[in-house]
């Protein structure tokens, strides 16, 4: 072990957020990026954004319908139920200025219809679109998290509900039962949310549940509930919304369906007016096209618009789709070390060594082959959607290729292990042109900063055990790896039991240990989307951009000017 | 695989029975009255006892419910309510009608797949071109229209404008679209279930032997020569041609009703797998576009369709039974309307059973599908 670095452990900086000003404007900030992050996606999906105009029209149509009743509507013409507008001599009319849509054969006016019915139909809609979500991510979530007997319960649950059409059942009970609106969103979102939503989000549980942090969060001591309801949903919340809005036109349909049989006995409808306008043609014979064709058209478009909205959201959660995203403009954040919550005396003794730098070029950018300079301004911006996209956190786990091993087979084994490793973790590794190993871990975004900070540990802790395995190989004590950026507390990381916090002080007084503390600092600032940067830190990242570019084709290029081990140089805190 | 589909059918078909007994409580407590109450005008009052005892509708429900269940694991699904007491067994009416759901179902489902899949890949290979905007708006547009609605639409255009022999009524109805000769409807079925196992045969050897890959309009081809032949085997053409021209409509109705969906998800598949590597790889080897599109990307992209249809299927299927009613086809969908409304609950409760039933199969079916063309679930022990 390395004593060097153990003594300096022990002087670490004690940095925590006491500043909450700051953290909430950093939230504000960063969830507002990421909204505009995802419009941007969204609003490639032409058809997404259609969707959106047109439900926007039918909830503006829902909104001022009543308001147009009370004001310029007399009640006795535009009711839609009973008005009758004596000064139309034929009905049904085709569209004037005074009757926009004209009126159907009984004299009522169709705009006013067409409206009042948006009213149930929204309520419906909403709810059974809300009931679904709730059932489906409840059931999808604790199924995955327990298994055993309750996700049994559930999936034969979910099987019952496939074996039958949703639709079709409720049509039936809308058959049997002359039941509100809302009570027929309701069964509805029950029957779909327990069947389809369930099925899918029960799957994407899966995936999540079997990820590091989940296990970091099982070993900080979480309870399941707390798991489930702080680490879990979140992830599923996005996939389940999709869900619901493609689930939701099944209502639309069975409701108009019921209505368009003449079985709901008052209930004014999109469907009860297609009904009413084939059966009040008998009257005079003239079938009411005005009447039909704006019915039809409004059933069919309102089920489209959340056809189309939810086509879009799906490219929103796409995570290949967000990953192509970089595009995005950084906000400007100055972090300062007050802020952070450094004590003065520690601002003192970082002295001007300690540049801190917010920084705003686009991502994109890293594409470039920029020289790297100090006072040129680098920029981390987090990849995040809303969906959990992976963050690549590059760390410099170990120079093992360099004078240390003699004996090349030795080495060649030895790299051969770690690989292979690395490989299980899903650790990238790139080589340098020094033959320095790179690693860069992926880390799930939304995951709170403090599971995302011990998924690293974690994870740093078993490359580190297999490292140790290979014939007790001594570690290159020669340089400081890992010292480059500090930012969080030893505090913050609470094991359950003794043996494990001793291996743990163990290892976080060793280089790979550090490294991962270093992990540590960058996910929690990542997600912050502000970095503390000291000048070694900066050069650092400014290796990982070259990564980045490169380490897809497996190899990564350093700047010209390394000779003076710059990457290693920590010229931060420790003094 | 196949201990697992026993498993998968037994378990569903317990379910289905508990399904289907709370369905039977359902109709029958819930509504105010029985069957007998619905001619409570037409009949005295000593009649409708008399009615009510020939039919067991006095007999507390759960007596009721026991003989309902033990009839009906022994096969028997009871007998239809008629006013003058018991009808005709279910099972009879339930073979008059069931062929006919079934063979428009099918058909179209097999049509809509073909044109759906070869839709999403066209235009996902063309992203962004004025034909392929055109293509997935009309496919949206088609799949999220109201099913009354498109039905009217076929039948104004097909019978009013271009005078197709159907009589029009004043509801937007096909005039009792009824095919009697059901044994004729039942080999064509078989035939269209060889002709689908064959095709499909024919597919996985081709993908075994390795030689050049045929166009997915081919195997559709195939089906339809293969069940042509079937029809000159079991020299039945000529009354085959005129159900074909009977069940035309329904059949397209239902197919713009459902390609939509599949050609949405072929199209985001497809453009999702065009961003991998391996498209990249096959571009720089030299291979020619088509073969690109066709062999090493629509291949990856048809996987989500079929796991996308297995979910999808019930709604397809009440989709099915709503269009039927609309057109008047004297299908399951127009008896379990029927049967419903005047709580003849013998047979309404038989035709959800059934429906359930035909959605498990084939479900089971499609999963047999997707483990042999994706090897990836073959190794997956507990799915």
């Amino acid at each position: 072990m390395n004593k060097n670095s153990q003594s300096e452990i022990v002087s670490l900086p004690d940095f925590r957020y006491v500043n909450q000003g700051e953290l909430i404007k950093i939230w504000i900030l960063t969830s507002l990026r990421q909204l505009k992050n995802s419009w941007r996606i969204f609003s490639r999906n032409r058809l997404a954004v259609l969707g959106l105009v047109l439900l926007f029209i039918f909830i503006a149509m829902a909104l001022l319908h009543p308001i147009l009743i009370q004001t310029i509507w007399s009640k006795n013409i535009y009711d839609p139920i009973v008005g009758f507008d004596v000064s139309v001599f034929i009905n049904p009319s085709s569209p004037t200025l005074k009757h926009p849509l004209g009126t159907d054969t009984l004299g009522r006016d169709v705009l006013s219809m067409l409206m009042a019915a948006a009213i149930p139909s929204l309520t419906m809609t909403i709810t059974a679109a809300l009931t679904s979500a709730v059932l489906g991510t409840l059931i999808g979530a604790f199924s995955a998290y327990f298994r055993g007997s309750v996700d049994g319960f559930f999936s034969h649950l979910s099987d019952l509900t496939m074996l039958t059409p949703a639709p079709l059942v409720m049509v039936l009970i809308g058959f049997t039962l002359d039941i509100s609106p809302g009570w027929f969103g309701l069964i509805y979102g029950i029957l779909v949310g327990v069947g389809v939503v369930a099925i899918v989000l029960r799957a994407h549980a899966l995936t999540v549940v079997n990820k590091v942090f989940i296990d970091a969060a099982r070993v900080a001591g979480g309870s399941p509930m707390h798991i489930t309801f702080k680490h879990l949903i979140p992830h599923l919340i996005p996939l389940a919304t999709v869900n619901m809005l493609f689930t939701v036109t099944g209502v639309i349909f069975a409701n108009g369906f019921i209505a368009f049989l003449g079985l709901t006995r008052a209930n004014l409808n999109w469907g009860s007016m297609i009904y009413d306008s084939f059966t009040y043609q008998g009257l005079n014979g003239i079938i009411p096209w005005n009447v039909f064709l704006s019915a039809a058209l409004a059933i069919s478009l309102f089920a489209a618009s959340f056809y189309m909205i939810a086509l879009g959201l799906q490219d929103v959660t796409n995570p290949r789709l967000s990953e192509n995203m970089f595009g995005n403009k950084p906000i400007p954040v100055v972090v300062k070390p007050e802020n952070l919550g450094a004590k003065p005396s520690m601002i003192e003794s970082l002295g001007n060594k300690l540049s801190i730098e917010r920084v705003d070029n686009q991502i994109s950018n890293w594409d470039q082959e920029t020289e790297v300079s100090p006072g040129k301004p680098i920029s981390i911006t987090s990849t995040s959607t809303i969906y959990p996209t992976k963050q690549w956190v590059t760390v410099i786990i170990y120079e093992f290729f360099g004078s240390d091993l003699d004996n090349p087979s030795e080495s060649s084994i030895f790299l051969s292990q770690m690989e292979k490793e690395l490989m299980r973790r899903k650790v990238k590794v790139a080589k340098t042109k020094d033959g320095i190993y790179i690693a860069s871990f992926g880390i799930a975004s939304p995951a709170p900063p403090r599971a995302s900070a011990l998924m690293a540990v974690i994870t740093g802790i078993r490359i580190f055990e297999s490292f140790n395995e290979f014939n007790n190989h001594q570690i290159h004590d020669g340089k400081d790896v890992c010292r480059l950026g500090m930012g969080i507390s030893l505090d913050e990381v609470v094991f359950n039991d003794e043996d494990r916090s001793s291996w743990y002080k163990s290892v976080m007084t060793s280089e790979v240990g550090q490294v991962a503390l270093t992990l540590c600092a960058f996910t929690k600032f990542m997600r912050h989307g502000s970095l503390l940067i000291c000048e070694s830190t900066y050069k650092y990242l400014a290796s990982v951009q070259h990564i980045f570019k490169f380490g897809r084709h497996g190899y990564a290029k350093f700047p010209e000017n390394d000779e003076e081990n710059i990457i290693y140089e920590v010229i931060g805190y420790s003094s | 695989m196949l201990n697992y589909l026993i498993k998968r059918f037994i378990s569903g078909f317990f379910l289905l029975i508990v399904f289907i007994s709370i369905l039977f409580f359902l109709i029958q407590i819930l509504l105010p009255g029985d069957f007998a109450s619905h001619y409570a005008i037409s009949l005295t009052t000593e009649q409708l006892h008399e009615l009510r005892q020939q039919l067991g509708l006095d007999l507390p429900i759960w007596k009721r419910y026991f003989l309902w269940i033990s009839n009906l694991l022994r096969g028997d699904l009871g007998n239809s309510f008629t006013m003058f007491g018991l009808g005709l067994p279910v099972t009879q009416i339930l073979k008059s009608t069931i062929p006919l759901t079934l063979l428009i179902f099918g058909l179209g489902t097999i049509f809509s797949f073909f044109l759906g899949q070869w839709l999403g890949r066209v235009t996902a290979w063309r992203r962004n071109g004025f034909l392929s905007g055109v293509v997935t708006f009309f496919s949206v547009a088609f799949y999220t229209s109201f099913p009354p609605w498109l039905a009217f639409l076929v039948l104004y255009i097909f019978t009013w404008k271009f005078n197709l022999p159907y009589a029009m009524q004043s509801r937007a109805r096909l005039s009792g679209l009824k095919v009697e000769e059901t044994h004729i409807l039942l080999m064509m079925l078989a035939g269209l279930l060889i002709a689908c196992l064959i095709t499909f045969i024919i597919y996985i050897c081709i993908k075994r032997v390795r030689i050049r890959r045929l166009p997915s309009s081919t195997y559709l081809l195939l089906i339809i020569i293969i069940w042509l032949t079937s029809w000159f085997i079991m020299e039945i053409q000529a009354e085959v041609l005129n159900i074909i021209s009977l069940i035309a409509l329904p059949t397209l109705t239902y197919v713009l009703l459902s390609f939509g969906e599949m050609m949405i998800i072929m199209r985001s598949t497809m453009v999702e797998t065009l961003n991998e590597d391996y498209i990249q790889t096959a571009r720089a080897k030299g291979l020619s576009d088509r073969a690109v599109r066709d062999r090493h990307a629509a291949r990856n992209a048809l996987l989500p369709v079929i796991s996308r249809l297995i979910i999808s299927l019930p709604f397809l299927l009440s989709g099915m039974i709503m269009l039927e009613s609309v057109m008047d086809v004297q299908g399951i969908g127009t008896a379990l309307f029927y049967s419903v409304g005047m709580q003849n609950v013998n047979m309404a409760v038989s035709i959800m059973f059934v429906i359930g039933v035909i959605s498990l199969i084939t479900r089971l079916i499609l999963e047999v599908v997707q483990a042999i063309l994706d090897p990836r679930i073959r190794t997956i022990k507990n799915p």
